[in-house]
């Protein structure tokens, strides 16, 4: 493949004339059936590295990935350039959708799975019927234990990649510490594999934290930044009742500045409307949880506020990676409340199943009371139809070789004390986490230093302004305002405008 | 708006039916009692309007209902009754919505949640091809929706965008006039457009200080009326080929629809009971839920003139829907089912309309 061809498809498909860093070294080793595991940063068009060879080639293009709605949009935005031959197969169809997709797999170029459904025997029996020319593992910091969002799904990936007979592998993530970036390796058990890391620092984009001493005081320095400074921006929240609440209060404090919020919690058509609304520069302030975000190729956002700072440095990194696509200066800042580390906390603690659950499960399952799709209703059922927790008992009975067969090899005491420790030991990380992401917060000396040293060697000069610990100064920031066109007007008006009739036609 | 239904069918119920039997009503439960109380208690209108509803929320709204002294719960039976101070509330709701409301759930809950579909997404797709755009995000992902409104482009397409454009903001303009400005309101703003994403339910909520309840079936409102006026004939110059027609369905549950068809073959209770291994009680049961649409079918299999007779006098004694009060009147060869059946048969000729409040 020459590289005038290569940036002949950019532009054909995307219309881009020029890859941005790493795409074309990645994609060229991909074509040259190279396996390849790369750590892009957020923003940099990761996406593209496998959706590209998938349009060029001839084979099929699998992609896993565990985030459902960065699926469904990426399958929505490529459908909207005009590349039909894109499917998603994963929980959300319907079973008559998800079987006459199982029925036509042929007839799709790329195809992005969710790990569950590489767990089906017949998923699996059908893939391998096709020809299979890249193996996608997005997020691949899932697979690592050590990773900040580890998913038992992950490691049957293996065993899938090597069933397929091991067609060549891109392991994709955006953030990955060296150790991390070796478990991977590990997991998947690639022998020959190239190694592209980028440096995840983004030099435009400064630092700030700021201590607040109590709720008003967030909301009145909120408000303050959001009047000052008219650029596309995002605020995060850790629970969706705060999201609302500070969208309502600057909604009423602050003019002429479109404001909304978006979580888990909106229905389908809701989420997709707001997103739509950001997108068309219709609405420039979002108050959100971590739900958005994932998918959201927004290249003027300028501003990124935490009004609650995440539970670890990584979607820390992620979620400030959504300013300054295009190089702007930008700014993150996040409000920082002493007591906000308990919210974390508690989400922590409830991220994994109570031991004396598991108990009960267990002297079902060696009394021989209940059978195993007897214990999965059981456990539902006494943990308030937590899932989660139940991949992760489930993934541990498995572990432990008691989905096997009938015979059980561990006595039931070494099986409790064996998930409890794994359990301990996930917490223990999960707190080193937290503690690491709060003691930067409490950094004495330079931000950026502190936060990239983790993850890469070398840190880029900053092309703005650096962080509050050198010398950052709100003064000195004067982006250009960038304020959306709202409109009031009573319906007929709004019904011409729309319809383009009358005089506001064009 | 929301608070008006739920009253007004408070208000019809007359504590004689749970409130669950609302919940089921707007979220279009066709359970067959569902379908005989909304017949008998006139409430066809709102069959089915507000399916997305769910429980907690409904829950939630009864509860308000009770502690601002609106209605009084009988916790027992799970019925309610409107207080007085609940009476004045109503009055002051039916003033306000009563002449507003278009909803015509029985006939329109399918057609109209498909129409709302296609004109959402006519819109979208008119207002880009205007522009020459033909790369947008669907607003709607329905794959039927979206194989219609191709379709419906082919053949409308020698027309243009322009002439289309025209034809379909006279036709709304000419139908939201007759409206609510803010019914109006809502359904523009929830329009998605080239130049404009329309708003999220609760960002309409918001600007029009409702409650995202009231968003939802104001919206709704519009579509039926939009229907209605296509279905009485209204010389749309676009609207209407958004709209598919379906064959009249009775409003039937599936079951009730399978023992119509021994009916028709002239066969009693107790062989249809025997053929589909269901109670003689079931039976019954479908056979009130038929004789709700279907009022021309030969009854003798099932009743006969003397027995009808007898209990059309006895409904017009006695001025209440309350089975024991009836059959207490009556002989006892009379059954629950036979009431029941002309209650079914004739329930408006035989009960006068109740001065409520």
């Amino acid at each position: 493949m020459s590289e005038i061809k290569l940036e002949n498809y950019l532009e054909h498909y995307f219309g881009y004339t020029t890859f941005r860093q790493g795409q074309k070294e990645i994609i060229t080793a991909i074509l040259n059936e190279q396996n390849v595991f790369a750590v892009l940063p957020t923003g940099t068009g990761k996406s593209i590295c496998y959706q590209l060879p998938a349009m060029m080639s001839s084979g099929t293009v699998i992609v896993v990935s565990p985030l459902l709605s960065l699926m469904t949009d990426q399958v929505k935005q490529l459908k909207a350039m005009g590349f039909k031959k894109v499917a998603a197969l994963n929980s959300m169809l319907t079973y008559q959708e998800r079987e006459g997709l199982i029925d036509n797999l042929h007839a799709y170029q790329l195809i992005y799975l969710s790990p569950e459904m590489l767990q089906s025997k017949r998923i699996l029996g059908r893939l391998k019927t096709l020809k299979i020319s890249l193996f996608v593992v997005d997020e691949a910091h899932c697979i690592s234990q050590w990773g900040h969002e580890f998913r038992p799904d992950y490691l049957r990936i293996k065993e899938a990649h090597q069933l397929l007979n091991k067609p060549t592998l891109l392991a994709l993530t955006a953030t990955a510490t060296p150790d991390v970036q070796e478990d991977i390796i590990q997991a998947l058990q690639l022998n020959a594999v190239e190694k592209f890391i980028y440096p995840m620092d983004k030099p435009n984009i400064a630092l700030v934290v700021e201590a607040m001493y109590d709720q008003k005081g967030k909301d009145k320095r909120v408000t303050e930044l959001i009047t000052d400074y008219r650029v596309p921006t995002l605020i995060y929240f850790s629970s969706r009742d705060e999201a609302a609440r500070v969208a309502s209060v600057l909604q009423a404090r602050v003019k002429n500045r479109a404001i909304a919020y978006y979580h888990g919690g909106l229905d389908n058509q809701d989420r997709l409307l707001i997103q739509q609304q950001f997108m068309n520069k219709q609405l420039d302030v979002i108050c959100c949880t971590n739900a958005f975000g994932m998918g959201i190729n927004k290249k003027d956002i300028q501003l990124i506020i935490h009004y609650h700072f995440p539970s670890q440095i990584e979607s820390y990194i992620q979620e400030i990676g959504r300013a300054g696509r295009d190089g702007q200066d930008s700014v993150s800042v996040i409000l920082y409340h002493e007591y906000d580390r308990f919210i974390p906390q508690r989400l922590l603690e409830a991220e994994l199943p109570d031991i004396q659950v598991i108990k009960q499960m267990l002297s079902y399952i060696y009394n021989g009371e209940k059978t195993l799709d007897e214990i999965k209703d059981a456990f539902l059922i006494t943990s308030n139809g937590m899932e989660a927790h139940w991949r992760f008992f489930a993934y541990q009975l498995e572990r432990l070789g008691m989905t096997k067969n009938n015979t059980i090899d561990i006595s039931y005491e070494d099986a409790v004390s064996s998930i409890e420790e794994v359990i301990e030991r996930r917490q223990r990380y999960k707190y080193t986490k937290l503690n690491e992401m709060v003691d930067w917060l409490h950094t004495k000396t330079c931000r950026r230093e502190a936060l990239f040293l983790h993850f890469q060697d070398h840190i880029q000069d900053p092309t703005f302004m650096c962080c509050d610990r050198c010398g950052f100064n709100w003064d000195e920031w004067q982006p250009s305002v960038k304020i959306s066109q709202v409109s009031e007007h009573n319906w007929r008006i709004n019904l011409r405008e729309i319809l383009y009739q009358g005089e506001t036609d064009e | 708006m929301f608070e008006f239904i739920l009253l007004d069918s408070i208000v019809k119920l007359n504590g004689e039916r749970t409130i669950y039997n609302i919940f089921h009503l707007l979220t279009a439960k066709k359970s067959t009692q569902t379908v005989q109380d909304s017949n008998l208690f006139d409430l066809t209108k709102y069959f089915g309007v507000y399916k997305s509803l769910a429980r907690a929320e409904f829950n939630q709204k009864i509860q308000q209902f009770m502690e601002q002294d609106i209605i009084q719960l009988n916790k027992e039976k799970q019925t309610a009754d409107v207080t007085e101070n609940g009476k004045v509330f109503y009055q002051q709701l039916k003033a306000e919505y009563e002449e507003a409301i278009y909803l015509n759930g029985a006939k329109y809950q399918d057609v109209a949640a498909r129409y709302s579909l296609h004109l959402l997404l006519f819109i979208q797709t008119i207002t880009h091809l205007h522009v020459n755009k033909h790369r947008f995000i669907p607003i709607i992902e329905d794959i039927e929706t979206q194989k219609f409104i191709k379709r419906l482009w082919k053949l409308e397409q020698k027309k243009g965008t322009e002439r289309l454009l025209h034809d379909l903001y006279q036709d709304l303009n000419d139908l939201l006039i007759g409206l609510p400005d803010t019914h109006a309101g809502v359904f523009v703003d929830s329009l998605t457009s080239q130049r404009k994403v329309g708003l999220s339910k609760y960002q309409v909520a918001n600007k029009y200080q409702l409650t995202h309840h009231d968003v939802q079936l104001m919206f709704t409102n519009v579509i039926h009326a939009i229907c209605t006026a296509i279905e009485n004939g209204k010389d749309f110059a676009f609207l209407h080929q958004l709209y598919v027609i379906k064959k009249e369905k009775p409003l039937l549950s599936n079951s009730a629809n399978q023992t119509l068809y021994y009916m028709e073959h002239g066969l009693s209770v107790e062989e249809i009971a025997h053929l589909r291994h269901l109670k003689q009680n079931t039976i019954m049961d479908h056979i009130v839920e038929i004789a709700y649409v279907n009022k021309t079918f030969n009854w003798s299999t099932y009743i006969t003139k003397e027995q009808i007779a007898l209990i059309k006098e006895a409904l017009s004694e006695i001025q209440s829907k309350k089975l024991k009060e009836i059959k207490s009147k009556l002989p006892e060869s009379i059954s629950y089912f036979h009431i029941k059946l002309v209650m079914a048969l004739g329930y408006k000729e035989t009960i006068e309309e109740r001065d409520y409040v």
